[in-house]
């Protein structure tokens, strides 16, 4: 994977430094407060694998930013360094207004950060109450855990039907529904939604995207890596292009539109 | 009926025993990945403690128990965890399972250091009314025996119900699933896992009271030996599921007790069942059950965020060194050949003669483990096979040793083939639990037999004589090993450069890939599966012609699981790293006799190297020879800098990923490091 | 009879369908696209015709020959070559040496008294098919650096020369561009034409990058919830609605 420069392509001059150099991160689009989330020159490695190089990023609060670019892109380890899963190597990580760059991965959670991931994202050896229960339950009585758990089942209706049923046994879309459920229950600052549609089919994913935007309403702002470019710009405030591992452009999606649906790859 | 019940009965006892033993095994292996083969030592830890208080200093056994399970036992499972399992979860099998055989070693040693390592006859039960025998009909059981059938039945119920109702208990089934979703939800995984440990260390412990009065002495090895057939409880369970390992455990206890007591007495079979179910059992699972063919069947979705595993650096040696080793080698080999042979006394040329040979036994280990990762603990066991074949032909059928001897190595690579075939499919775990339960089945039953291991008297073995040169006289003997040492060498070094080794460096890169240009994996290890018990009996029979005898003591399976940590804790990969480990068996324990009580802790020296194998899983010799040849080429580097011309740093080779293979090292190493894994391991 | 023949594929992994009664066909000297959406089933049919996975239901008839429980080493044998969509690469194995690999391995050698005799070296034969490879691939320069510094791009190509060093009559290749960027990924295309111009060779290729698709098949199957919604001419099928609401996701 090349660190070189951006591509040419995409290389108008909004585009970030690619060395570790301690330059301003793109300026958020003004809102009259701090972002809600910022990433600040963050690099990250799989082991020897070198996946971002110096990414800045800045998540506005109640808003919605659209993660956007082509396979390798380095978007899913965005979303995994903003949950902790990934230890960046070097920048820096700001949430809520402190830095979180060194705060692990449940501690991040409590903080309000939820992370819907790429592929089956429930627990599929417990049943769906359970997968429900597991994270109300940290805090809370039993009489809580119940409520809450009525409150996700009047969400997703067809998961009443299943409360008992093991979750590996849901289709894809359940599963899906299920993992937002669980993120319904306790409504968090930042919902980070990596490719949720990937193998639904289109009725599903309109209805996938329904509950984000009701998630965005109550309001949590989103990140989302998604590959149907369509689907993130209708529901984004904001767009993030990135290309190997670095933002090649960012900006307000009227602003992005024309570039994003020409990106390759898409 | 009432027949079969008489045997049964009394089984149960250790049933529950082996039940409770296997679903702490369950317990720990689902919840932290660790397949915890250190039980047996930290059952001796609880038992010992107990043993001592009671008897030295008096303490009330009510204290004594309650210090031993509930102090202790979560002490030692806190400590564990903390100190090592937590920076594990990223290792490999190979890696877990040594580390927990290098604790089995060491910890136990470390106990005898500290509270004498005299034997413990009659530990005190902490059954009430141990001794009273209760009568149910025609039926009875002593006291200590039903206390620990009752002890099983409400503790597997209790982990029954826990696991089902509790928050912890659900979160414990989340953890096993995928640790960092847990996370995602808000919850320390690590705290989970460390409260398995604490639950399954105090069952433990408590397991090791339970079961030192049933065979009336407190020693590590009737531990580990229910281990063993534990292990096959857990199999039966699948390594996951709780209810059928009880079952599993029932079944093997009341088992081995009904047909002890149906088969005629004294008879072979009845001798050779007992200890061969383990094993028979484990085969039998293997072959049979779907589930352990399948794996885990829930695998953990967020995988793609471990690091690759890292990478062994590529051979740094520049030429210059290359030049250095290739003068010097022979000049270091000829010179400690004068010393040993002109310089030393009878005695440590014996021990010259020792390192030559276990140098060849630990050859079989880099064959194995460091050319096709696959784990191997009976390696010591395929030794006897050629030790017994040797000298029974020479002695008894006049063969000539050597000839002999090579006829040993072959009937140990026949036995390694046969061994290995169910187990290679699945390989990993499976293969090292059943070569394990192989093991202790050889020590048990095989190998006392008077047609294999001469019964009671033992094997008489020869000197080798070949035509007018007799080998019998020490330093004529000692060149002879030395001169198999060197031919075995050869042998091992030809395979890793030849169309096999390359097969198995492939192999160990990515099974899949492997058999997608066509290899065909079952051969490839079948093949160096035997190949390294051919050389381990070569080795065995070199092992017993030394000291012209052996008997079924000389290659219990405690030394297979000391070479294993051994060699792979100095260097598994290559020729030096076999002669270093063997250098260190021998001398090791050579200069600890200078020093009185410290020689028991000989064990706990090769025990806790794991921890430095965790850091370092391509040896400890292999990194110390990396380092220093990176700062060789540093210097080297530095030097030519300030001669020629200033050196263009980083690679140039343009784009398309010269950088990425440029900074790999620095952060793959952070990443190997403890401290890193563990991070990513959250 | 087609090259490769499979009808009636059917595998299940636990309560969930992968696959429902799939067929599909390939032959010598074409490119046969198979897509479909993440999680469509595309790797598990792979899996289930490289023998990999075992279906529960259906055949595969590779050259005349029933497959149905050969081993994978054994197909490897008789013509299919398969790259993945995870880098499968020999870590510490140089790309030189991943070739010689597969190079003796198609020969299925590997006599242990050839090694003890030190008579394993490779031979100026596989030596100059590897260095034609390597240059075929553009990879000359790369080949003496070991796998783990590879790039994902370099790392696809490696793959490829490997599968391609099996000299397999059929490529199966799982998303050999992702990862890639445009150059890469076009002279991957470009690469892959030739070699089906040169050596005959047929190609089943599972791929997202539907500009790739478009420009290199000439036949496509769409996979979508393990079922095989549509197939035929490259041109038809990605015009065609059904496809374009299965795979894209909209509905325009």
């Amino acid at each position: 994977m090349s660190a070189g420069r951006p591509d040419d392509g995409f290389n108008d001059g909004a585009a970030t430094p690619g060395g570790p150099s301690p330059s301003a991160p793109a300026p958020p689009p003004a809102p009259d407060q701090a972002p809600l989330l910022e990433l600040e020159q963050v690099h990250a490695a799989y082991g020897p694998f070198r996946a971002l190089f110096g990414v800045s990023i800045a998540v506005p609060r109640k808003s919605v930013v659209a993660l956007l670019g082509p396979n390798g892109a380095g978007k899913s380890t965005v979303a995994r360094v903003v949950t902790g899963l990934v230890p960046v190597s070097s920048g820096r990580v700001r949430f809520d207004g402190r830095d979180v760059t060194d705060v692990r991965t449940y501690q991040r959670a409590r903080l309000g950060i939820a992370y819907a991931p790429e592929g089956r994202s429930v627990f599929s050896t417990l049943t769906v109450e359970e997968n429900l229960a597991l994270p109300a339950r940290s805090d809370r009585g039993r009489a809580a855990t119940a409520a809450a758990l009525e409150k996700a089942f009047q969400a997703f209706p067809q998961l009443a039907a299943r409360r008992r049923q093991r979750a590996g046994t849901l289709s894809g879309g359940e599963q899906r529904m299920l993992s937002l459920a669980s993120v319904l229950v306790e409504p968090p600052l930042l919902l980070v939604v990596d490719e949720l549609s990937l193998g639904l089919a289109a009725v599903v994913i309109d209805s996938v995207f329904q509950t984000l935007a009701a998630i965005r309403d109550a309001g949590t702002s989103l990140l989302i890596v998604e590959q149907h470019v369509d689907r993130a710009l209708s529901l984004a405030d904001h767009v993030v292009l990135l290309s190997k591992g670095e933002v090649v452009r960012q900006g307000p999606v009227d602003e992005m539109r024309a570039l994003a649906t020409s990106l390759p790859g898409m | 009926m009432s027949q079969f019940l008489i045997y049964a009965i009394p089984g149960l006892p250790y049933g529950c025993v082996f039940a409770l033993v296997g679903v702490c095994l369950v317990l720990t292996y689902q919840t932290s990945g660790m397949f915890n083969l250190a039980f047996g030592a930290q059952a001796y830890v609880s038992a010992v403690i107990f043993y001592t208080t009671v008897e030295d200093h008096h303490w009330p056994l009510w204290l004594a128990a309650v210090f031993s399970v509930l102090v202790v036992g979560p002490l030692l499972g806190i400590a564990l965890d903390r100190l090592l399992y937590r920076y594990m979860r990223a290792s490999t099998t190979t890696v877990k399972l040594i580390t927990a055989i290098g604790l089995s070693i060491g910890v136990p040693s470390i106990v005898d250091f500290f509270f004498g390592s005299s034997e413990k006859l009659n530990p005190p039960s902490i059954a009430p009314h141990a001794a009273h025998t209760y009568h149910l009909g025609s039926y009875y059981l002593d006291g200590n025996g039903l206390f620990t059938v009752v002890v099983t039945v409400v503790l597997v119920v209790g982990l029954g119900l826990l696991f089902r109702f509790t928050a912890v208990g659900l979160r414990m089934r989340a953890v096993v699933e995928s640790p960092r979703m847990v996370q995602l939800a808000g919850i320390s995984s690590e705290r989970v896992s460390m409260l398995a440990w604490i639950l399954s260390s105090m069952i433990t412990a408590l397991a090791g009271l339970m079961l030192a009065p049933i065979y009336h002495d407190v020693d590590v090895n009737n531990f580990n030996l229910v281990l063993v057939t534990s292990i096959a409880a857990a199999a039966i369970g699948g390594m996951s599921n709780l209810p059928l390992t009880l079952a599993g455990g029932l079944l093997l206890g009341v088992g081995q007790q009904v047909l002890a007591g149906y088969l005629p007495l004294n008879s072979i079979l009845a001798e050779g069942l007992r200890p061969s179910f383990p094993f028979i059992v484990l085969v039998a699972v293997l072959l049979l059950s779907p589930a352990v063919r399948r794996g885990r069947s829930a695998p953990d979705p967020l995988s793609g965020c471990d690091p690759p595993p890292p990478p062994l650096a590529a051979s740094l040696r520049g030429a210059g060194l290359d030049r250095v080793s290739r003068v010097g080698l022979p000049v270091f080999v000829v010179a400690v050949m004068y010393v040993t042979l002109f310089q030393l006394s009878e005695h440590y040329l014996g021990l010259m003669t020792e390192v030559a040979i276990y140098s060849i036994i630990f050859l079989s280990f880099t064959v194995v483990t460091g050319f096709s990762g696959q784990i191997s603990l009976c390696q010591m066991t395929f030794a006897g096979f050629g030790a017994f074949t040797a000298g029974q032909l020479a002695t008894d059928h006049g063969w000539p040793f050597l000839v002999a001897m090579v006829a040993g190595g072959f009937v140990a690579a026949v036995c390694g083939a046969v061994v290995a075939l169910p187990a290679l499919r699945l390989g990993g775990l499976y293969l090292a639990l059943a070569t394990l339960a192989f093991a202790v089945m050889a020590d048990e039953f095989l190998f006392p037999l008077n047609d294999i291991g001469g019964g009671e008297a033992g094997v008489d073995v020869p000197r080798p004589v070949l035509g007018p040169i007799d080998f019998g006289a020490d330093r004529s003997f000692f060149l002879l090993c030395f001169a198999i040492l060197v031919l075995v060498s050869f042998v091992v070094i030809l395979i890793r450069k030849g169309t096999i080794g390359t097969y198995l460096a492939a192999m160990r890169g990515s099974e899949v890939a492997a058999s997608s240009i066509g290899i065909n994996l079952t051969r490839a290890k079948i093949t160096v599966f035997a190949l390294s018990a051919g050389i381990a009996g070569i080795g065995g029979a070199l092992l017993a012609s030394q000291v012209q005898h052996a008997d079924s003591e000389s290659f219990v399976y405690q030394y297979s699981l000391v070479f294993v940590v051994l060699v792979l804790t100095t260097g598994a990969r290559t020729v030096e790293g076999a002669i270093n480990a063997s250098l260190a068996y021998v001398a090791i324990p050579e200069i600890l006799s200078h020093f009185g009580t410290l020689s028991v802790l000989e064990f706990a020296l090769f025990g806790f190297g794991t921890i430095a194998y965790v850091k370092h899983p391509e040896g400890i010799l292999e990194f110390q020879k990396r380092s220093s040849i990176r700062k060789f080429n540093q210097l080297r580097a530095r030097m030519k800098h300030r001669q020629d011309r200033p050196l263009i740093h980083g690679d140039d080779s343009g784009p398309g990923g010269a950088e990425s293979g440029g900074r790999a090292p620095g952060i793959a190493g952070e990443v190997a490091g403890l401290s890193g894994a563990g991070d990513v391991g959250d | 009879m087609a090259l490769l023949e499979a009808e009636g594929i059917s595998k299940h992994f636990g309560g969930i369908a992968a696959l429902t009664d799939v067929g599909l066909s390939a032959d010598a000297s074409e490119i046969v696209g198979l897509i479909g959406p993440n999680g469509a089933g595309k790797t598990t049919l792979f899996n289930c015709l490289f023998g990999l996975d075992r279906p529960d239901r259906g055949r595969v008839v590779f050259d005349g020959q029933v497959l149905d429980r050969l081993p994978v080493h054994r197909r490897v044998r008789l013509g299919i070559g398969r790259t993945f969509q995870r880098l499968e690469l020999f870590a510490e194995m140089t790309v030189r040496e991943h070739l010689l690999a597969a190079e003796r391995a198609r020969g299925g050698g590997g006599a242990l008294w050839r090694d003890l005799l030190n008579m394993s070296a490779p031979t100026a034969d596989e030596r100059s098919r590897v260095a034609e490879l390597l240059e075929m691939l553009d990879i000359t320069d790369i080949s003496d650096r070991p796998a783990e510094s590879l790039s994902l791009g370099h790392g696809r190509l490696v793959e490829l020369g490997r599968a391609l060093a099996t000299e397999p009559k059929l490529l199966m290749l799982d998303e050999p561009s992702s990862g890639l960027d445009r150059a890469e990924t076009a002279a991957l295309g470009a690469t892959l034409v030739r070699v089906v111009a040169e050596r005959r060779t047929g190609v089943l290729l599972v791929e997202h990058d539907l500009e790739l698709v478009r420009h290199v098949t000439s036949r496509l199957y769409v996979l979508d919830f393990g079922h095989m919604v549509i197939s035929g001419n490259t041109e038809n099928v990605l015009e065609h609605p059904s496809f374009r609401r299965a795979y894209l996701g909209r509905t325009e």
